[in-house]
């Protein structure tokens, strides 16, 4: 098919051009392949324009763009690189390659998104790349992708720690990916920090709606991080080090230009500084978290190359405590995560691209309490194993086709554990569970004209829980009544499948102005049990089974998107997204080595709908964005709250995110963040009695407990959230031609010592008779230091 | 121990913000008030079968213990449950249960304690619950109507009664644990609660004011058919003579004090609402009528 091939290699100011000329096999239509890399040869988010088409690159820098035979000036541009653009003439299928350098003003932009939301098809979504994150204020010193997204319009976080809330999800309703591997829990220190490494990620992406349909699993969002690769052409070695952890991150090339490895490391040791300052008091207690990434690239030939991709990441927690001599307590408990992957991704031909990756992810907490005579030894975790294929296929002018499969099994270990009461040991096992999902999908993105896209789209997802599973069947008022089901090994306990069609239309009114509309449904077969408040790695990851079905959501979103002139660009996008089958769990249900889990579940639907308003400045030493977010967001339970519609516990009315940059000099980068949101919804007592009463005659004082009353569900609103951000780079060398570089970065999180509560409890003194409210704060003013190096 | 491992996150989040807790003031919502009941009926102890009505208050009141409900009018009916034929009240032998001073009560007049006047001049007549049998509890308090039923179940013996080996506590003195032994039936859905009373418990009434497990009220669904030995955390002097209550339980009844229960240890940060579960019937209204089977056996701390 291809019998004449012309390769031409430019090197000028700021870019090398590579052009690979191909017969056209396609009439009148020609195939414009470009390819956008920094030095390092690593791909790079950038947005390509040729006449009035335009596309962007994907997470390895490509971008495909149909074209009519002609000339066309071709412009790259991503953010923190010097743009460029280069005239050709198409006559063929073609291939050009666009190496940036970094900008001398790379500081100064905010996102790389500039005008790509706008001309996409996709609406609803967010990419936010490290260049920019890593000037973020910092909290400890930690850079974090995962809470910088939170920072968009439409995304919250539970206020200084905890999960991630996408238009009105749960926390568990977002597929949370690292390099295509599911991540089943992102943080470390109960949410306080991700344990994405910034160090070793490139750049992270969210869509809250209009998801294309090479994404399911989880209702609400997709948040993507893609991690880093390693330098192709010399050895190279980055850190941090920190008030309370550092970072070490060592690259090179495996195979000079070809091949790369990358091996990222970080470590808290404010345990060990604690051990080093006060031994005696702090003996072995302390925690600790650490993570270890790495990545391997290999480049076959020209249309072939293999990733490997490694994580593993820990927490440790041990506290002892010995408060007489016979009155000892002991909290110990490790959690985290392993990741592994390979993928093979292919140019099986000029309009074909294929990608394969088999992966495997777990999760395991294991953790022990004793106090006095009872001990409890509990582990819980998740295992899946997963296979991949995606296909891309370009058979016509402007029309992109792509459809793939993917396979995964689970395991589910919903809590071990062993109950000790003195003598006793109470051993017991619940059973362990296993599911096997799949999905298959086909999509199209069509430009219809040059102004009205449709991306659309349908996926068709199956679950089933499998055996071996003995089944305890229980009586309505959950009692077992002796009998069992048996399930052989693979025998199907419950099976759903679904269609989940997505449509996203966008019509551009000229290049500056869009308008996007978007349906989506997702489904949802794993949900997170949780009845705190806050999330515990201790909450379990359930499948569906008979009892419980998969969650299923709605979305509807209209979009409108600016760019003005002056480097200005607003849009604005109102949602409405129906959820069915939400879960909850029963008050005070008892979840860990509950054999029948099930029989403390109620169900009910959600409702969530608001308006996200986003300014942005992207160019001049002054950046920065402006993101604004109405919404409401509500639960209906037939259990709760009489069945009338009570607010989510992460309603927010109002949600405001401030994000400003400013360079003084190429020495000074300050930067600032200001949030805002309406408090979290509570359910507070309104009453209370004393109950289980007694009379002791020597006191001469009645014996009672005290029991609260509850009213409305999240009836009760907690504070406002608001907190103040600072931060200054200061490089001392920016000009140093040296190979060893570095800067300083000084941060102050919550500038103002806000006392944002992080949860509000009642304190009932029986013995004391008093009643108190407490808040409880988690993070106040908190400056930190760290020192950044390369070479 | 509910939820046991989400106390070490709460544990890993307090040591966190040990410095950062601060006094607020709350403000709730005010209810209309709501009946609270505590009904016993059991066959060991004829003076703990006795109910107790009282009203809830609102939350920030500085009110305490029991708000008493007077002159209720309260009877309990003896009868058994027929497959076919649904209960079987023997309504002749109505009891009928009223305020005023009890023996064991120290001949004090407590307002919404309700006893069966027997007690004060004939109580080895008065009113004693018998395994297998159900009984029926009426309220009629400010002209509305509350009922409820329990049944007691088949008492579980309890094999034997045994002591850690002593230590010495803080203050010098020798301690000990005190350990049940029995074995759980082999038919899925017992449900125990654990009593005691020691010289802790010499000068005190009520089921409330007994020694108790506040961590394991215990179902058999882990542990079915298997022999059960509980060590609890309580210290009792040794030398001292305790007297061990183990209590079977149905299930309605186990349901409502592990509501009790994870209610109780409630009031802290994390915490999620936990509303009562009941067992009394009748319009705004919350409280148990509790059948206690009890088995007994007396230890001498060694």
């Amino acid at each position: 098919m291809v019998n004449r091939r012309k390769t031409i290699r430019i090197r000028q100011w700021n870019f090398l051009f590579l052009l690979f000329g191909g017969l056209n096999t396609y009439g009148q239509s020609t195939l414009l392949k470009v390819s956008v890399t920094n030095q390092q040869q690593q791909g790079i988010n950038a947005s390509v324009a040729a006449g009035s088409v335009t596309a962007v690159t994907d997470a390895t820098g490509t971008a495909l763009l149909r074209l009519a035979p002609g000339r066309y000036q071709v412009a790259v541009s991503a953010i923190g690189y010097t743009g460029s653009s280069q005239g050709i003439v198409l006559n063929s299928d073609t291939t050009i390659a666009f190496v940036l350098s970094k900008s001398t003003h790379q500081l100064r932009s905010v996102t790389i998104e500039s005008d790509r939301i706008l001309q996409l098809g996709r609406m609803s979504s967010h990419l936010l790349n490290m260049d920019q994150i890593k000037k973020m204020p910092r909290l400890f010193g930690e850079i974090d992708p995962l809470k910088s997204i939170t920072l968009l319009p439409g995304i919250k976080n539970a206020g200084d720690a905890g999960g991630i809330y996408v238009r009105g999800g749960g926390p568990d309703e977002n597929l949370v990916l690292m390099d295509g591997i599911t991540v089943y829990n992102p943080t470390h220190l109960l949410g306080a920090f991700s344990i994405f490494n910034g160090d070793a990620v490139k750049s992270i992406s969210v869509i809250k709606g209009g998801m294309p349909a090479e994404y399911g699993g989880r209702l609400s969002s997709v948040i993507s991080v893609a991690s880093r690769e390693g330098n192709k052409d010399s050895l190279k070695l980055n850190g941090s080090i920190g008030l309370i952890s550092s970072r070490l991150t060592v690259e090179g090339p495996v195979s000079k230009g070809k091949s790369s490895f990358i091996i990222s490391a970080r470590r808290t040791y404010i345990d060990q500084i604690a051990r080093w300052v006060a031994p005696e008091s702090i003996h072995e207690n302390g925690y600790y978290f650490y993570d270890v990434n790495a990545k391997l690239n290999f480049e076959l030939n020209k249309a072939n190359s293999i990733s490997v991709n490694f994580y593993t990441g820990k927490d440790k927690f041990n506290y002892d405590k010995v408060q007489s001599n016979d009155r000892h307590r002991n909290f110990k408990a490790d959690w985290g995560n392993t990741l592994a992957g390979i993928t093979w991704k292919s140019q099986v031909s000029k309009r074909i691209q294929q990608e394969l990756s088999l992966s495997h992810n777990s999760f395991d907490l294991g953790s022990r309490i004793t106090y006095i005579t009872d001990g409890v030894l509990f582990s819980s975790g998740l295992l899946d194993y997963q296979v991949r294929n995606d296909w891309m296929y370009i058979p016509a002018d402007r029309l992109k086709l792509k459809a793939g499969w993917q396979g995964t099994w689970h395991q589910f270990k919903p809590g071990a554990g062993n109950i000790s009461a003195g003598e006793q040991a109470f051993v017991s096992k619940i059973n362990k569970q296993y599911g096997r999902e799949a999905a298959a999908y086909l999509s199209a993105d069509w430009d219809v004209s040059q102004k009205f896209n449709i991306l659309a789209g349908v996926r068709a997802s199956y679950f089933d829980q499998v055996g071996p599973k003995n089944e305890v069947v229980y009586g309505k008022d959950g009692v077992p009544t002796g009998q069992t089901i048996k399930y052989g090994k693979g025998a199907v306990i419950a099976r759903y499948m679904y269609p989940e069609p997505r449509l996203a239309m966008r019509y551009l009114f000229d290049p500056e102005t869009s308008v996007k509309l978007s349906y989506t449904r997702t489904v949802q077969y794993l949900h997170l049990a949780t009845t705190s408040a806050a999330t515990f790695p201790s909450d379990l990851w359930i499948p569906v089974s008979r009892l419980i079905k998969p969650g299923i959501a709605d979305q509807v979103a209209a979009g409108f998107y600016k760019n003005l002139s002056g480097g200005y660009e607003v849009s604005a996008e109102a949602y409405y997204k129906e959820m069915s089958n939400e879960l909850e769990f029963m008050p005070g249900a008892q979840l860990l080595l509950n054999q029948n889990l099930e029989g403390e579940m109620i169900f009910g639907t959600g409702k969530a709908y608001g308006l996200e308003l986003f300014f942005k400045k992207k160019t001049g030493p002054f950046t920065g964005w402006i993101g604004y977010t109405l919404s409401r967001a509500e639960r209906t339970f037939p259990a709760l709250n009489g069945g009338k519609p009570f607010p989510y516990r992460y309603d927010r009315t109002h949600d405001l995110n401030i994000t400003a940059n400013y360079e003084l000099s190429k020495k000074w980068l300050f930067t600032g963040l200001f949030v805002f949101s309406t408090g979290n919804a509570l359910t507070m007592p309104n009453g209370r009695f004393g109950y289980n009463l007694g009379y002791n005659f020597r006191n001469d004082v009645p014996v009672f407990t005290n029991i609260d009353r509850y009213g409305k569900v999240n009836d009760y609103r907690m504070p406002a959230y608001h907190r103040l951000d600072l931060s200054v780079t200061f490089t001392p060398n920016p000009e140093s031609t040296r190979r060893f570089k570095s800067h300083w970065i000084l941060s102050v999180y919550n500038v103002y010592n806000r006392s944002n509560p992080y949860f509000i409890y009642v304190d009932v003194d029986e013995k004391k008779q008093t009643i108190q409210g407490k808040q409880v704060i988690l993070f106040p003013i908190l400056p930190s230091l760290s020192w950044n190096f390369n070479f | 121990m509910k939820k046991p491992s989400n106390y070490i996150f709460i544990l890993l989040v307090l040591l966190l913000c040990n410095a950062c807790e601060k006094n607020i003031d709350l403000q709730l919502d005010k209810t209309p008030p709501m009946l609270v009941v505590e009904a016993y009926i059991n066959n060991n102890l004829r003076s703990y079968n006795y109910v107790i009505i009282g009203k809830t208050v609102n939350f920030t009141e500085s009110q305490f213990a029991n708000t008493a409900v007077e002159k209720a009018t309260v009877t309990i009916t003896e009868g058994t449950y027929d497959k076919g034929k649904g209960y079987q009240w023997n309504t002749a032998g109505k009891v009928t249960l009223k305020e005023g001073k009890m023996p064991a009560m120290h001949s004090l007049y407590v307002p919404g304690l309700y006893f069966d006047p027997r007690l004060i001049a004939d109580s080895a007549n008065a009113i004693m619950g018998k395994p297998g049998k159900s009984y029926l509890l009426e309220i009629v308090s400010e002209g509305k109507k509350y009922t409820a039923i329990t049944t007691l179940p088949i008492p579980v013996p309890i094999d034997s009664l045994t002591n850690t080996p002593p230590f010495k506590d803080d203050s010098g003195r020798v301690r000990a644990r005190l350990t049940v032994h029995y074995t759980d039936p082999d038919t899925l859905g017992n449900a125990q609660i654990y009593y005691w009373s020691n010289r802790y418990t010499k000068s005190t009434f009520g089921w409330g004011a007994l020694g108790t497990d506040r961590y394991l009220p215990n179902t058999d669904e882990l542990v079915n058919g298997q022999s059960i030995h509980i060590t609890h955390s309580a210290v009792m002097p040794v030398g001292d003579t305790a007297t061990y209550y183990l209590v079977s339980i149905e299930r309605p009844v186990y349901d409502f004090w592990d509501s009790f229960n994870k209610a109780r240890a409630n009031s802290g940060p994390f915490s999620t609402p936990v509303v009562l579960k009941s067992n009394i019937k009748g319009s705004n209204v919350v409280g148990c009528f509790s059948g206690f089977s009890v088995s007994s056996m007396k230890h001498v701390m060694k």
